[in-house]
């Protein structure tokens, strides 16, 4: 152990915990100075030497033969940690014999010993954000290392695809490559270098996308931000066309996440940029403002679906074949509406929900709200995997159904009688089972 | 800055300086294809759930029925039962009376607690199923049956209070119809052992394994957000990566977490609140993200060091029915870089695994749960018992006990599981109460709960304590051979702190109890 770190330590650890009087576990010490745990253990027992009086350490004791009680039945390994400093001897006293007595963590002595679930916790988030969990880290805190994944990878090429392996061994770019997999891409970029640079640049960004996607989480006060939104807009379209490639990354990944941030979590739109994309069909989530337009249509849905179990309904069946009708100006309203909450350029991304909105003003007619189809496929482990697309049915179909269920509305009440004397006694019947 | 009071690893064995530099960590032979690997995958795209389970029983009794004529031929093929040689009948409506002869059907056990759809209907009940009772069983009332293909029939005799029998069970009778419709057992037999492999150690790569390697089992995480005990899942994760500087611990080269590693939270309190939409707030589910998202985030740090092994639970995420589907991969976020690495082995339950050239077949313990509540509950037991020792003295409190399942009784009364697990190695199915009280997929042409292969590892996961025993089983009735299976009981980490390390160069098992003081 260099001197240095002694100091250094001695001064972090009476920073830490005599002045601001926070617990310190030996993992986080050793990750704030870059030394193993086993020397932050070491500098955590030095420290409590010199101040005993201020600080209570945590003991961390494992051994063999430990009896619980007179009658205990004796164990193989067993490892305790000591809350209570004071105990350290009865406990030692139960093991037949001791492979090793650690400092785990040191206290403030006021601190309260019950809440070790804080100590550790606090201390562990800590230490993660320090550095990252990586084979080079693992070995330099003194930690056991194991065979690194990617050779794991490299037996398993048979099974897999090359798109696959490399994707995985960037991944982890501080992990060792082995030698098959060097080669393996040594050659492919030897064969085309330009894609792999593409791939890179094209996983750059798809790495820096899930930030932006988060923001709305965090963003509240969009509305009054609008207008200068707005400006800016404005300012960009008259500037000269060059500059547009530019802002097309940031303010397109910034107004798209306005639709998703109460609909989608986050962790899911991670998720679907990151993972093996040839077998994981359930992973892959295609474009957020796909996914945004369907949270509006599956709220329908839903209230769709609340709807089917009411025996009543079929009363009002005819009054609901037939289209609502709303007059032109509150879909202008509406558009109007959209375009501020939208912020987006219009001539980068086309608004498909522009494109429907003007066809319903040409047409001065009305439609039901959009169905999404809907899909269900297995993915790899045989889970059933449900998306629904947003793409509208042909404006022709619908029409044509529209027409239809007029005609057939109209009949129905042309026909009168009959019918309607049909219809009420299956509601009359399911009723009757409603009520069992 | 050493003292005698502080020992640390580099210290107290001097044989191993490596905790500066840092410990390189043992290496098993396991192959990332091998038999059985996918035994109890589920099609992916052609899953039907609406089929009937009859099909499974009948293919079950196929499986099982060549075995059992053959074994039965040898055992009861030269006795005599009152006077006259047994002969096979080979339809179970086809014994004639007084007639003694053997018959070979799967067990049904018409079992007092034990949930009945169609008494649920016949009483009107509808809506949620009663929670499961503790024991089905009631010996007062208990009736059991064997049935093939032609018809069922009664069981009675002594010999049934003496054997663990449980639905599904497909075994050989030796009795006489003493009434109609009634058989009177005098002998059981079961099927002969399906081969066991010898261990796979011809691969080149074997040699490349180290020697002392440890498998660690762990069941019961039961990580719940609510109640989270941080410190006893810290201690673990700290000794799998070898933070306590411990020998053991670089001997370890895969940890088998065998199921329940979340714990079901409590039904949604505020579900009445959130019903304005009527699906969204009756589908709420029980399942914590955020025990998940531990999850994950305590695999991160141990994944860099150990491969693990995961199967699913019946309190886990998963399918309620049997076999479970692995773990979803996308509760693996921070984790994804080994997904499909052998890191990361994402297992169904139950699950065949290969390590050191040992063949392991584990459940995470839902159906030796199941199978125990077959067994004559305690109370009823313990209420006979302090009755007699009122009357009478230690003899009759002893018979009451061998009356009753005997000698098997008395191990699960101390808790013990491991009468069960052998008991599914004897029947040669390791989930026979499926799908009578565990769900189960309706199988159409297959049945991968009974065995074909007897491996050289069974563990189940999820039980009160820890327990193993090297069974043997024999190949034949002569005894000269016999199969060997080391049976694992593994203890819920929740409660008992403890973890199983098996030698995969003995199979020798030892427990690690990992605890706060």
């Amino acid at each position: 152990m260099v001197m240095g770190v002694e100091i250094e330590s001695e001064r972090f650890l009476a920073n830490r915990v005599l002045v601001d009087g926070i617990s310190v576990t030996y993992k986080l010490l050793s990750r704030k100075l870059d030394v193993s745990i086993s020397d932050a253990k070491k500098l955590l027992y030095g420290f409590y030497q010199s101040n005993k009086d201020k600080v209570a350490p945590i003991y961390l004791i494992a051994g063999y033969g430990y009896s619980e009680g007179s009658e205990g039945l004796k164990t193989g390994l067993t490892v305790r940690l000591i809350r209570d400093a004071s105990k350290l001897e009865e406990v030692k006293a139960k093991f037949d014999k001791i492979e090793s007595i650690q400092v785990f963590a040191l206290l403030p002595l006021q601190n309260d010993i019950s809440e070790l679930n804080n100590v550790i916790q606090t201390n562990n988030d800590e230490a993660i954000s320090l550095a990252a969990l990586d084979d080079k880290n693992y070995v330099k805190w003194g930690y056991i290392s194991g065979i690194s994944y990617t050779e794991e990878i490299s037996d398993d090429v048979q099974g897999k695809s090359q798109a696959a392996l490399v994707a995985e061994s960037k991944l982890s770019p501080a992990v060792k490559q082995p030698v098959t997999a060097k080669k393996h891409d040594l050659a492919k970029e030897k064969e085309s270098p330009q894609p792999t640079k593409k791939q890179n640049l094209g996983e750059d960004t798809k790495s820096a996308t899930p930030e932006p996607a988060k923001k709305p989480f965090v963003y509240v006060s969009r509305k009054n931000q609008q207008a200068q939104q707005q400006q800016q807009q404005q300012q960009q379209q008259q500037q000269a066309p060059a500059s547009r490639p530019s802002n097309r990354n940031v303010p397109a990944a910034k107004t798209h996440p306005v639709y998703t941030s109460r609909k989608i979590k986050p962790d899911k739109v991670v998720i679907s940029n990151d993972v093996d994309e040839n077998e994981d069909d359930d992973m892959e989530v295609d474009d957020i403002p796909k996914k945004t337009k369907n949270a509006k249509n599956n709220k329908d849905l839903l209230s769709l679906f609340d709807d089917d179990f009411d025996d009543e309904e079929n009363a009002d069946h005819t009054s609901k074949s037939q289209p609502i009708m709303v007059s032109s100006e509150t879909v202008k309203d509406e558009k109007e509406d959209l375009d501020d909450q939208m912020d987006v350029d219009n001539e980068d991304i086309p608004n498909p929900r522009d494109e429907i909105l003007e066809n319903q003003q040409e047409e001065e007619e009305e439609e039901e709200p959009e169905q999404p189809k809907v899909t269900t496929e297995y993915d790899e482990d045989g889970y059933l995997v449900t998306k629904a697309n947003k793409k509208p049915e042909k404006k022709p179909e619908k029409k044509q159904a529209q027409r239809k269920k007029t005609q057939t509305a109209s009949t129905n009440t042309n026909n009168g009688g009959p019918h309607n004397t049909n219809k009420k006694k299956q509601a009359s019947l399911m009723a009757f089972f409603g009520k069992k | 800055m050493t003292s005698d009071f502080l020992v640390t690893y580099d210290e107290s064995s001097s044989d191993n300086k490596k905790s500066s530099t840092g410990m390189k960590r043992n290496v098993s032979f396991e192959p990332t294809d091998y038999k059985n690997k996918n035994l109890y995958t589920l099609p992916k795209s052609s899953r039907a759930f609406n089929r009937q389970f009859n099909s499974l029983y009948f293919h079950r009794l196929n499986l099982l029925r060549q075995r059992l004529v053959r074994k039965c031929e040898e055992v009861w093929g030269n006795d005599f039962v009152d006077g006259q040689t047994p002969q096979y009948v080979e339809r179970i409506l086809d014994t004639e009376s007084n007639r003694p002869c053997y018959i070979i059907g799967t067990i049904f056990s018409d079992l007092k607690y034990k949930p009945n759809v169609l008494k649920e209907v016949a009483q009107n009940m509808y809506g949620a199923p009663p929670p499961p009772p503790e024991s089905y069983s009631d010996p007062d009332e208990d009736q059991f049956m064997i049935e093939d293909e032609s018809g069922r029939t009664v069981l009675e005799g002594d010999f049934l209070r003496k054997t663990l029998l449980v639905t599904g069970n497909v075994v050989g009778l030796l009795g006489a119809e003493i009434k109609s419709g009634i058989f009177e057992v005098v002998d059981i037999c079961y099927p002969d052992a399906a081969p066991q492999l010898p261990r796979q150690i011809t691969n080149e790569k074997f040699s490349e394994r180290t020697n002392g390697n440890k498998i660690a089992f762990v069941s019961g995480l039961g990580i719940n957000p609510a109640d989270l005990d941080i410190v006893k899942l810290e201690l673990l994760k700290n000794f799998l990566i070898g933070e306590f500087l411990l020998d053991d611990s670089k001997k370890i080269t895969r940890l088998v977490i065998a199921g329940n590693s979340t714990a079901i939270s409590e039904i949604n309190q505020d579900r009445q609140e959130d019903l304005k939409s009527k699906y969204r707030g009756a589908n709420k589910s029980n399942f914590s993200s955020e025990a998940i998202q531990i999850l994950d985030g305590f695999l991160q740090e141990i994944l860099v060091s150990l491969p693990v092994s995961i199967l699913p639970g019946e309190s886990d995420p998963a399918e309620i029915a049997y076999p479970q589907a692995p773990l979803h991969q996308s509760f693996f976020h921070n984790n994804k870089k080994y997904l499909k690495t052998n890191q990361l082995n994402r297992l169904t339950n139950p699950a065949w695994l290969e390590v050191d050239g040992w063949r392991i077949l584990g459940t995470s313990g839902e159906n030796i749960t199941d199978i125990f509540k077959y067994v004559v509950p305690l109370s009823k037991i313990q209420n006979a018992v302090e009755e007699n020792q009122k009357h009478n003295g230690a003899e009759e409190v002893a018979k009451i006990v061998n009356e009753n399942q005997g000698e098997l009784l008395t191990l699960c009364q101390e808790d013990s599981r491991i009468p069960i697990l052998e008991s599914t190695m004897v029947w040669q199915n390791i989930v026979p109460t499926a799908p009578d009280t565990l769900w189960c997929y309706p199988y159409d042409d297959s049945d991968p709960f009974t065995l074909e292969e007897t491996p050289h590892v069974y563990f189940a996961g999820n039980q009160p304590k820890f327990e193993t025993k090297m069974m043997n089983l024999p190949v034949d009735n002569t005894g000269e051979k016999n199969y060997s299976i080391r049976l694992i009981s593994i203890p819920r980490f929740d409660v008992s702190g403890q973890i199983v390390l098996m030698d995969t160069d003995t199979l020798e098992c030892e427990v690690v109890d990992i605890n706060c003081v």
